[in-house]
């Protein structure tokens, strides 16, 4: 079922939490609000899980106004941070609960129990009671809880932060294909890019309760419209640099090679969208940059040099300006003098001001 | 676990020994039985003057003032029989626990609803509410007693159950609800956030899902407005002349012009205490803290 909301608000006394946020989730989707804690993305979900009053907007499942349906009327079901787990009942119940509310005949449920618990491996705790079982297993249980009654939209929040790291990469995965499986419309909230990334078919990243950009992750990847999408998504983050766009044909930046590397045509281009702006910030992605081999006065200096493995992190500096380049395998030493080549494409210019990005035309992504 | 070999100390005087050090184990039940040893003290301490009151119930009024005391009499029931033939002790016991019981339940019906509320929703000035709640208790008995006497004899409520259930109620309320406020405040929302998805309406939520969780709570609070109500004496007095009149009544006029009649007062005091330990007995399963404990964590 595809869910679509419509200039939600919400207030909290004199704060804004939610500011004017619409969009439009199709059926089946995938669906991620990503962005820093109090951005605004839980208060959303609550908002369309029927938990939180909104304090102006309307929110639809298909076409029925559901804005102001309790939420056991919007059948939808929904993981927490913290599980939510009733402790008192034992994890059959608690997996059997939602059909028993329902008034599905106790064969049945216990018929459903069973093949959802089989599906998430948690067999042989069903006669076990919350408080005795793991962080991980209750997690499958808030899930095999979720997806016993078959809910028409899912909502999780933050389901994975109290995970370990190995765990949450390993439920991560699980809940991909258990969704995916289901076919159901997932809207899924998290501050973690990587996570947002790989789950997604579509984000919406949020800052100060406002959407800021909607894509599928790489669109949001390669082509962030604004500095804060930019400064989100990536890990390194994204090299940002303080410039102007002094006349119309040439982009000043330190370190130099960045301006440099961006063509008078381009320059223009920028300086057209924005003619009354001198401030920029110029920002590009560490994958980005090549490194090659020092062709006489080579440009950057590598401070320092981080093996991860399958790539490796290089501190440069060039101009009196650090940055961070990511490679392959390299044998790169510190000190070594290094040739830095961008492609213009790759090169982001920001206003200073509003942060957008004029690499990206203004429609990408917004309001999809 | 380990099976690997344990790293050997090679400190001067000292053994790399498998097991623990000898004299441990016995070091350690020593202690435990030094522990026991304190809570037996602490038991007979207490429990002592509840075992005179037993004892001296059985006694006949010359065993009763003996001195040096008796150890050895040989017991009676006089003092039951002259309890509930000339005191009215049975028909005190049948109101008190009419009264007690009922005021009982109906102030942990609406304390629990009303510190539900009071913790969970958004009311206008909660605080200053419950504030107003407590104070009710805090109010000295003897300030009402006097108007309530009046009330009571205007609507012909003198020396009936209903005024007595109302005042007891009243006394228990606010105890019920600032108990239980906290109670429901130690309830993850997620939890009751988490059945209102699942398709419950709120007040499912409260019955099948909160009230379990503070069934401890409860337990603690049943026993304690339970005794509170059950010793009460100045509005069962002032409130009853004979028709709805409650065991502390009874047990006060045990004190006779000519002194304290002993026997009969342990009599009445072993029969009046016997309700309250059976509750307690019940209760005390529940009183174990710790259901909602460790939900969240993990």
């Amino acid at each position: 079922m595809g869910v679509r909301i419509e200039g939600l608000w919400k207030l909290f006394g004199g704060h804004t939490a939610v500011r004017d946020v619409s969009v439009e989730i199709e059926d089946g989707e995938f669906f991620v609000l990503l962005g820093p804690s109090g951005c605004g993305k839980t208060t959303t979900l609550r908002m369309i899980a029927g938990l939180e009053n909104l304090s102006a907007g309307r929110v639809f499942f298909d076409d029925e106004d559901v804005t102001f349906f309790e939420p056991r009327r919007r059948d939808i079901a929904m993981v927490f941070q913290d599980y939510g787990l009733y402790p008192h009942l034992s994890v059959v119940d608690n997996i059997m609960f939602p059909l028993k509310v329902a008034g599905v005949p106790k064969d049945e449920r216990r018929r459903r129990a069973g093949e959802v618990a089989e599906r998430l491996e948690i067999s042989s705790l069903l006669k076990r009671k919350p408080p005795q079982i793991s962080g991980g297993e209750k997690q499958r249980v808030a899930l095999a809880r979720a997806l016993v009654r078959n809910p028409k939209v899912f909502l999780m929040d933050e389901p994975l932060s109290n995970l370990d790291a190995k765990l949450r990469v390993s439920m991560r995965t699980e809940i991909k294909r258990l969704v995916s499986d289901a076919g159901i419309t997932t809207i899924y909230v998290t501050h973690d890019q990587i996570e947002a990334m790989a789950l997604a078919t579509r984000i919406a990243v949020m800052n100060q309760g406002e959407m800021v950009q909607v894509g599928n992750p790489l669109e949001i990847y390669d082509r962030p419209a604004t500095r804060f999408v930019a400064s989100f998504i990536g890990s390194p983050p994204m090299n940002m640099f303080d410039g102007r766009l002094n006349s119309a044909e040439e982009l000043e930046v330190v370190p130099r090679f960045l301006g440099e590397a961006v063509s008078r045509a381009r320059v223009r281009q920028f300086y057209e969208q924005a003619p009354s702006i001198g401030g920029v910030v110029v920002g590009v992605r560490p994958e980005h940059l090549r490194l090659g081999a020092s062709v006489g006065a080579s440009n950057a200096v590598v401070e320092l040099v981080e093996p991860l493995g399958q790539s490796t992190n290089v501190y440069l500096r060039a101009d009196a300006t650090p940055f961070v380049a990511v490679t392959n395998r390299t044998t790169l030493q510190v000190g070594d003098r290094v040739d830095v080549q961008v492609d213009e494409s790759n090169i982001h210019v920001m206003d200073k001001e509003t942060g957008r990005n004029f690499a990206v035309s203004p429609d990408d992504g917004l309001g999809a | 676990m380990t099976t690997l070999p344990r790293p050997s100390l090679s400190l001067p005087g000292r053994r790399s020994a498998e097991s623990p050090p000898w004299g441990y184990r016995a070091r350690r039940s020593l202690k435990v039985m030094a522990v026991y040893g304190m809570v037996a003290v602490a038991l007979v301490f207490f429990l002592f003057p509840y075992f005179w009151m037993v004892v001296s119930a059985f006694k006949s009024p010359g065993d009763v003032t003996a001195y040096p005391p008796v150890w050895l009499f040989e017991p009676t029931l006089d003092n039951f029989r002259e309890l509930i033939e000339s005191m009215g002790a049975l028909s005190a016991l049948r109101n008190s626990l009419i009264v007690v019981g009922l005021s009982t339940c109906l102030a942990l019906i609406f304390g629990t609803m009303a510190a539900y509320a009071l913790a969970r929703f958004n009311i206008k000035g909660k605080e200053t509410i419950a504030l107003e709640i407590l104070m009710v208790r805090m109010l000295p008995p003897i300030v009402s007693v006097i108007p309530l006497f009046l009330l009571a004899r205007k609507f012909g409520l003198f020396d009936t159950y209903w005024i007595l259930i109302a005042v007891y109620t009243l006394m228990g309320l606010p105890f019920v609800v600032w108990v239980m406020r906290v109670f429901v405040q130690e309830i993850p929302r997620s939890i009751e956030e988490a059945a209102l998805v699942d398709g419950c309406t709120r007040l499912q939520v409260l019955f099948r899902i909160s009230l379990p969780l503070m069934l401890p709570g409860l337990a603690a609070t049943v026993v304690i407005i339970f005794m509170f109500a059950w010793n009460e004496y100045l509005f069962a007095t002032m409130l009853t002349s004979s028709a709805a009149k409650t065991l502390p009544v009874v047990a006060a006029n045990t004190v006779k012009p000519r002194g304290i009649s002993w026997g009969l007062a342990s009599a009445v005091g072993l029969l009046m205490s016997i309700p309250v330990v059976v509750l307690a007995l019940l209760a005390q399963r529940y009183l174990v803290r710790g259901l909602t404990f460790g939900v969240v964590k993990g």
